[in-house]
C-alpha cells in the first residue's frame, strides 16, 4: 500500500519541481553539457517521488531525536514561527550589511542580537559588538589587506556629502 | 625513492620551527578544539570559516593552519561527550557510551586521559599509514584514467549515500541536487552556458567558499539561534582531577591491543570514500566489546575504559586514511575533507599523480603538522579538560553574531564581491531545511567538488571511446568499479526488501 511521506512532503514538493525544472530546462544544452544535469535530474526525480509515496519510509526507522521530537510535540519541536525568527533575523544581517556595509551591519546586528534577544546589559552587549566590530577592521583592512564592502546607503551618503 | 627524499622531509619539519608556521599551527589546533567541543559546528564548519583567511597565505602556512583544525578537533570533542554527554562532533557519539558513566561514577579524568591518548596515539597510527602511502600512491592513481574517475566519482557519491544508512534515498537526493548546482555557469569544456538565466554572477558558476560556508557555517548558526539558550547545559565538569587525568593517560598504553585495532579500523575506515568517523569509531567500539573477554563484556555501556579508548583511537586514525583518496584521486571521504580539498585547490594544488611529485613538500608539512597538532591537542586536553568543557556554555545569543559576521565577511573578502554574501545566505537557508527535515547533509559538498571531475572525465571518456560509453566495459579497473557500485545498490535494495514494511508494501 502507497503511504504518502507527509512529514517531508513541504521539501520534497519543492525539489521534485526543482528537479523537472532543470530536467526541462537541462536536457536542451547538448550531449555533453547536458550529461549531469539531465541525469541528476532524472535521478533527482525518481528519488524524490521514491520519498513521497512512502517507500523509503520502509527501511528508515524512527531514529531516538526524532522520537524525542515527536514526545515533545510534533515533529518540529522548535516550532514554525521559532525557525522561520531565525531564518528571517538571519536574513536581516544580510540586508543591513547590503544597506549599510559590512562593517557597520556586523555591529548592528550583533548589538541587536545580544542586547534585544540575548537579554545581556547594554555595556556588555556594546562592548562585545564594538568589540567585534574593531576585530574585524583590524583582521580584515590591515591583517588581510581586504577592502570591506561599504554599503550602497553608506556610498550614496558619502557621494552627497562629496558633493 | 623521490616521495620520501630525505631532504623535504626534514625542510617540512624544520618549517614547523618557524615562527610564523608555529603561530598558525598553535592558531589552527586552538581554533579546532573550540569547535571540536562545539556540538554541531565541527571541523567541516572550522575549515570553512578559515578558507578566505588563508587565501592571503602561503601555501605552506595555510596546509598547517588547516591541519592544526582537522587534527584537533576530534580529540576535544571527547571531552563533552564524556563530561556532558554532549559529543562535541559526530564520531565522539560512541564515547559517550562509556565516557559518560565513568563520568558519573567520578571518573571523568580517568576517560579524558584515556581518550586524550588514545587520540594521540591513534592520530600517529592514522599518519604512519598515510606515510606508507606515500610512495606507492603515484604508482596506483597513474594505473586510473578518465573511465575511472567518472566511475570513482559515481561510486564516491554511492558510498556517502550509504553511509547514511537508512537515509540513503535522501542522501542521494541532496547529492544530485549538488551535482546540478555544481552544473551552473559555463561548461568548461563546451563553453556552454547552462541555468545562469542571464544573470552575470553565475557566469563562473556558484563558488565554492561561499557556497560551503553557507551550507555548513551559517545553516548551523540558523539552528542554533532557533534553538536560542546556551551549547550545552548541566553536567559535572569540576570533578576533573589532573591525578585521576594522568591515570587515564596510561590505560591506552595498558590496553595496547585494543589501541592498535581501534587505529586499524579508524585508518582502513577512513580510507573508504564516505563511510567517515562515526562508522569508524562505533565499529571500533564494537570491535572492542566482541573481543572483550566474556567477562567484561557486561561492563561496557556501564564505564568500561576501553569503551572509551578503542573509538577514540579510531576517531583519529581515520584522518591519515581519509588523506590518502583526498590527495591521490581527488576524491573527498568526507565533508571535513571535500572543504580541506578545496582549499588545495584554491592554492594551486591539483590531487592525483602531480602531487605527489610537483607539491610533495606540501605533503609532508601536511604530514609534520598532523603529527605535530595531534599531540599538541592530546596535551592541552589533558591539562585543561574542564575550561574546554565550559566553552559550551557560551550562550549562543553571543556566538552566533560573532560567527556570522566571520562567515559573511569571510565569504566577501575573497573576491570583494556582495553577491557571494546572498550566496553564502542562501545556501546556508538551504542547508539548515536539509538540516530540519533530517536529510544528511554530507553528501552536498562532495558532489559540489566531484561535480566538476564528473563532467571533465566524462568528456574525456567519450573522446577516448571515440564518442561512446563503451570504453567502461573494455577496461578492467573500471570494470571492478563498476562492479562495486552495482553492490553497493543491491546492498541498499536488499536491506531494503529484507525491511517488514517493505514486505507489507509489496
Amino acid at each position: 500500500m502507497i503511504k504518502i511521506d507527509r512529514k517531508n512532503i513541504s521539501l520534497l514538493v519543492p525539489l521534485t519541481a526543482f528537479a523537472v525544472g532543470t530536467l526541462v530546462i537541462g536536457s536542451n544544452y547538448g550531449p555533453v553539457s547536458a550529461f549531469i544535469p539531465f541525469w541528476a535530474s532524472v535521478f533527482m526525480l525518481i528519488t524524490c517521488l521514491f520519498v513521497i509515496l512512502g517507500f523509503d519510509s520502509a527501511t528508515e526507522e524512527p531514529s531516538e531525536q526524532d522520537e524525542k521530537k515527536d514526545a515533545e510535540g510534533g515533529s518540529d519541536a522548535l516550532g514554525l514561527a521559532r525557525l522561520l525568527g531565525a531564518v528571517g533575523w538571519i536574513t536581516a544581517f544580510v540586508v543591513i550589511a547590503y544597506y549599510l556595509g559590512l562593517l557597520l551591519g556586523s555591529v548592528i546586528y550583533a548589538f541587536s542580537s545580544m542586547y534585544h534577544f540575548g537579554g545581556k546589559r547594554l555595556a556588555s552587549a556594546l562592548v562585545i559588538s564594538v568589540g567585534l566590530g574593531l576585530c574585524l577592521f583590524g583582521l580584515f583592512e590591515y591583517v588581510l589587506e581586504k577592502e570591506l564592502y561599504e554599503g550602497i546607503l553608506v556610498e550614496y551618503v558619502f557621494e552627497l556629502v562629496e558633493g | 625513492m623521490e616521495a620520501l627524499n630525505l631532504a623535504i622531509i626534514g625542510d617540512a619539519w624544520l618549517r614547523l620551527l618557524e615562527w610564523d608556521s608555529m603561530f598558525y599551527l598553535i592558531l589552527g589546533t586552538i581554533i579546532g578544539l573550540i569547535f571540536g567541543v562545539l556540538p554541531g559546528l565541527g571541523g567541516t564548519t572550522a575549515l570553512a570559516l578559515l578558507i578566505p583567511f588563508s587565501m592571503g597565505m602561503d601555501a605552506g602556512d595555510a596546509i598547517i593552519l588547516m591541519a592544526g583544525v582537522m587534527a584537533s578537533t576530534p580529540t576535544s570533542g571527547a571531552v563533552t561527550a564524556i563530561l556532558l554527554n554532549t559529543p562535541g562532533t559526530a564520531p565522539n557519539a560512541a564515547t559517550t557510551l562509556d565516557g559518560y558513566p565513568l563520568a558519573q561514577q567520578g571518573k571523568g579524568g580517568l576517560a579524558i586521559g584515556a581518550a586524550a591518548t588514545a587520540s594521540g596515539i591513534g592520530g600517529l597510527l592514522g599518519i604512519v599509514f598515510l606515510i606508507a602511502m606515500v610512495p606507492i600512491t603515484r604508482e596506483i592513481v597513474l594505473a586510473f584514467a578518465p573511465p575511472e574517475f567518472l566511475l570513482l566519482a559515481v561510486l564516491g557519491l554511492v558510498t556517502v549515500s550509504l553511509s547514511t544508512g537508512k537515509k540513503f534515498v535522501k542522501s542521494l537526493i541532496v547529492g544530485l541536487f549538488g551535482l546540478i548546482i555544481a552544473s551552473v555557469g559555463y561548461h568548461e569544456v563546451t563553453g556552454e552556458e547552462r541555468f545562469t538565466f542571464g544573470v552575470d554572477y553565475l557566469w563562473d558558476g556558484f563558488k565554492l567558499v561561499p557556497v560551503m560556508i553557507g551550507f555548513f557555517a551559517v545553516s548551523e548558526m540558523i539552528n542554533l539561534w532557533a534553538k536560542r539558550g546556551s551549547v550545552s547545559s548541566g553536567g559535572d565538569i569540576e570533578s576533573v582531577n589532573l591525578k585521576q587525568v594522568f591515570q587515564g593517560c596510561l590505560e591506552p598504553i595498558k590496553q595496547w591491543k585494543v589501541l592498535l585495532r581501534g587505529s586499524a579500523m579508524g585508518t582502513g575506515v577512513g580510507a573508504l570514500p564516505g563511510v567517515g568517523g562515526t562508522v569508524a569509531a562505533f565499529m571500533a567500539y564494537t570491535l572492542a566489546v566482541s573481543t572483550a573477554k566474556p567477562e567484561d563484556k557486561e561492563s561496557f555501556g556501564k564505564g568500561n575504559i576501553t569503551g572509551v579508548i578503542a573509538p577514540e583511537s579510531a576517531n583519529n586514525a581515520k584522518e591519515g586514511g581519509a588523506l590518502v583518496p583526498t590527495l591521490a584521486f581527488g576524491i573527498p571521504g568526507s565533508a571535513e575533507m571535500a572543504v580541506f580539498l578545496s582549499v588545495l585547490i584554491l592554492h594551486g594544488m591539483v590531487p592525483g599523480p602531480t602531487i605527489m611529485t610537483e607539491s610533495l613538500d606540501i605533503i609532508w608539512i601536511l604530514i609534520a603538522a598532523t603529527v605535530v597538532t595531534g599531540v599538541m591537542a592530546s596535551i592541552i586536553t589533558i591539562l585543561a579538560a574542564s575550561s574546554i568543557a565550559k566553552l559550551t556554555f557560551v550562550d549562543s545569543r553571543t556566538l552566533v553574531p560573532v560567527v556570522l559576521a566571520f562567515a559573511m565577511i569571510g565569504s566577501y573578502s575573497l573576491d570583494n564581491e556582495i553577491y557571494d554574501v546572498f550566496t553564502t545566505l542562501a545556501f546556508g537557508i538551504i542547508g539548515f531545511v536539509f538540516m530540519r527535515f533530517g536529510f544528511p547533509r554530507i553528501s552536498f559538498p562532495l558532489a559540489i567538488v566531484l561535480g566538476p571531475l564528473m563532467e571533465t572525465s566524462y568528456f574525456q571518456t567519450l573522446r577516448i571511446g571515440d564518442g561512446t560509453l563503451s570504453i567502461l566495459f573494455d577496461r578492467p579497473q573500471s570494470i571492478v568499479i563498476m562492479l562495486l557500485i552495482v553492490g553497493c545498490v543491491i546492498y541498499y535494495l536488499k536491506g531494503f526488501m529484507a525491511s517488514p514494511a517493505a514486505k507489507e508494501v509489496s
